[in-house]
């Protein structure tokens, strides 16, 4: 694996709230980016994001989440080895901790390290552009976790 | 009915499918039916925009089949624009999605599909997933999976510009032509793709037909369902993914109908449940029978498998040969669910054989690769086969292409009706006297799962894998007992 450090921004920007990742990346871009860091937006997901993920130490994933336990906006930010991991993947839903456990199964090269900043969503299932407004408010709060996460080294 | 069990949501499909299991007073199967959310919103986000923006947005629906949303939305533009796309066009659009189709194909076997039967049914959910299909087939299939499926990525990127969601189809053609370092790449590099399909389907009916127990389980009353087949044919009545004339055979074979695209809604007509959104179709020809099964039902199933039924044969030699195969073991037409997979392989042959065909084709290398529209736009319908079964798109535009109507019909939706009998037949066999117990599950999941349902899918939130939860319930709706299985996180 190579030295930098990539944050990963996943979404789908006509599904409503799905779009925040992408939203939380725009944010990320308006600045300069700390030395070796890279921000990304994909719509890629399942074992298509080892592709995305390949020569980075280091990955910040920036994610919509649906947990239906916390007030929409909400941001939470964990390592991603704290999610436990579901014994039934698809090649659509393929979760990212059965896709790294996947590639280093098979002896890939896999990020020593991924972060997760994801954003309690209200509704991913209508056809639209924009955010729901909490969800929209929460953006810079998730950029700025973000920050700390990639400060945290 | 006394008890209610819930699966939800399943696992390995993406979108969020509930199974609603009814039982009555003896705890055996009253009814069962899957539950799919519907995508809300999707036309009247349409209405307004420009046609030609179709391609582009229709990908983004969906974040698992964009090449051939992609491509049926390209195809309506051809003909809501009146203009025939040059061979060369044609060709790219076509090579492209063969590709798509081995790569897809190769993936859902592999990781969706593929631990059913290779791993085993009676395994825990667990081993069942790739991992275990890994564990079995060894490290180095799982390497060449990967690296046959990077290979066909890496030039569906060359010529699309973008993998996941293509750019590259317009109106009445591509935007570039191909350069010929590419082609010659392609070329080099498609025998391995074949030799990899080639090697899969053989590994596959080999391992299948050595396993009695395998067999025994294709043909069981719960995996078989006899229905009419639907599928895109050329004229000389081979199997074709990205256009043709659509062909209709009967349980039997005989062919029902073989229609243009622009002439689906003269053939298909739609059914509405109170319980759901999704609209049932069935052939006008039988009109709606109910959900039941047989030569005189109206419903039909897409899809690999329907697909071989529906063509009179593959488009390619050794894809032929399997098919035959296929065929030998099963009887024609083929009606066990399961034989999706087998089918699945298959094509996946004929996809990589047609991508070492075009490659070597000269006429790819055309720079004639666009007609530009010149006509006004008026009403236009395109037909895929993507690779869950038959994909119409259907748009009408004022004279200044901005959309008026806008219609999908996907793959699902056409095995709407089939995959609740499916549902209903498993749960039968394996639910009685109330008791549910997670081999059940796995059986139950099965016999949906081979038409890989798409529900809702491109919203891909984290932890992007579904957990499994059933909740059986008694006479009063009270939970009665919880079985869950991979659950998020915070829980």
């Amino acid at each position: 694996m190579g030295d930098g450090t990539l944050v990963l921004c996943l979404g789908n920007s006509i599904r409503r709230d799905d779009g925040v990742g992408w939203r939380v990346a725009e944010t990320l871009l308006a600045e300069a980016q700390p030395p070796g860091v890279e921000v990304r937006r994909t719509a890629l997901s399942g074992l298509y994001l080892l592709d995305e993920m390949e020569g980075f130490e280091r990955v910040v994933v920036v994610d919509a989440v649906a947990t239906g336990r916390h007030e929409p906006g909400t941001v939470l930010s964990f390592a991603l080895k704290a999610i436990r991991v579901s014994p039934g993947p698809s090649p659509h839903g393929l979760g990212l901790p059965s896709v790294l456990n996947l590639a280093r199964r098979m002896g890939a090269a896999v990020p020593s390290r991924v972060d997760v900043v994801a954003i309690e969503v209200a509704d991913m299932q209508t056809v639209e552009i924009g955010l729901t407004p909490a969800v929209e408010a929460a953006v810079p709060e998730a950029a700025l976790r973000v920050r700390e996460a990639l400060a945290a080294g | 009915m006394s008890q209610r069990i819930t699966i939800d949501p399943v696992t390995r499909l993406e979108g969020h499918g509930k199974v609603e299991i009814f039982l009555d007073d003896q705890g055996d199967v009253e009814g069962a039916w899957l539950q799919v959310p519907e995508l809300r919103g999707f036309e009247r986000f349409c209405l307004g925009r420009p046609a030609v923006d179709m391609p582009s947005i229709t990908a983004h629906v969906c974040g698992v089949c964009p090449a051939a949303h992609h491509l049926a939305s390209a195809r309506a533009l051809d003909a809501l624009y009146h203009v025939e796309p040059p061979p060369a066009a044609h060709k790219i659009r076509e090579l492209y999605y063969d590709l798509f189709i081995f790569e897809d194909h190769a993936l859902h076997f592999y990781y969706l599909g593929g631990p059913d039967l290779v791993v085993g049914p009676g395994a825990p959910a667990a081993e069942r997933n790739i991992l275990g299909v890994i564990g079995k087939l060894g490290l180095e299939a799982g390497r060449q999976i990967i690296g046959a499926r990077k290979l066909a990525r890496e030039f569906m990127t060359a010529i699309a510009g973008r993998v996941t969601h293509p750019v590259f189809a317009l109106p009445g053609g591509v935007s570039r032509p191909l350069d010929r370092e590419l082609v010659e790449r392609m070329r080099q590099g498609a025998p391995k793709l074949v030799d990899f399909a080639a090697r899969t389907v053989e590994a596959f009916a080999d391992g299948l037909l050595q396993a009695p127990g395998y067999l025994e389980m294709l043909h069981a009353e719960p995996y078989r369902l006899r229905h009419h087949s639907m599928g895109l044919v050329d004229p000389d009545g081979r199997l074709g993914f990205y256009r043709g004339t659509v062909r209709v055979v009967d349980p039997d074979g005989r062919e029902k109908l073989r229609f243009q695209p622009a002439e689906y809604l003269d053939h298909i007509a739609e059914h509405v449940e109170p319980w759901t959104y999704v609209k049932f179709p069935y052939l006008k020809s039988h009109g709606w029978r109910g959900f039941e099964e047989g030569a005189d039902s109206g419903l039909y199933r897409v899809g690999p498998l329907a697909r071989l039924n529906a063509a009179e044969r593959m488009a390619t030699p050794r894809a032929q040969a399997q098919a035959e195969r296929l065929f030998a073991a099963l009887g024609r037409p083929a009606h066990q669910t399961l034989a999706f997979h087998w089918a699945r392989l298959v094509e996946a042959l004929q996809a990589a054989e047609e991508v070492e065909r075009l490659a070597n084709d000269p006429e790819i290398l055309d720079p004639h690769v666009r007609v530009l529209p010149s006509e006004k736009p008026t009403e236009g319908v395109g037909v895929v086969e993507a690779p869950r079964g038959t994909l119409i798109h259907h748009y009408r535009t004022d004279e200044r292409g901005l959309l008026t109507m806008v219609n999908l019909v996907v793959a699902s939706q056409h095995n709407a009706g089939p995959v609740q009998i499916s549902i209903r037949k498993a749960a039968s066999e394996v639910i009685r006297g109330g008791k549910v117990d997670d081999g059940a599950l796995n059986v139950l999941e099965m016999a949906f799962r081979a038409y890989d349902p798409c529900n809702a899918c491109a919203s891909h939130s984290l932890p992007g894998e579904m957990p499994m939860e059933v909740t059986v319930r008694d006479r009063g709706g009270g939970v009665r007992q919880v079985i869950a299985r991979g659950l998020g996180p915070g829980r």
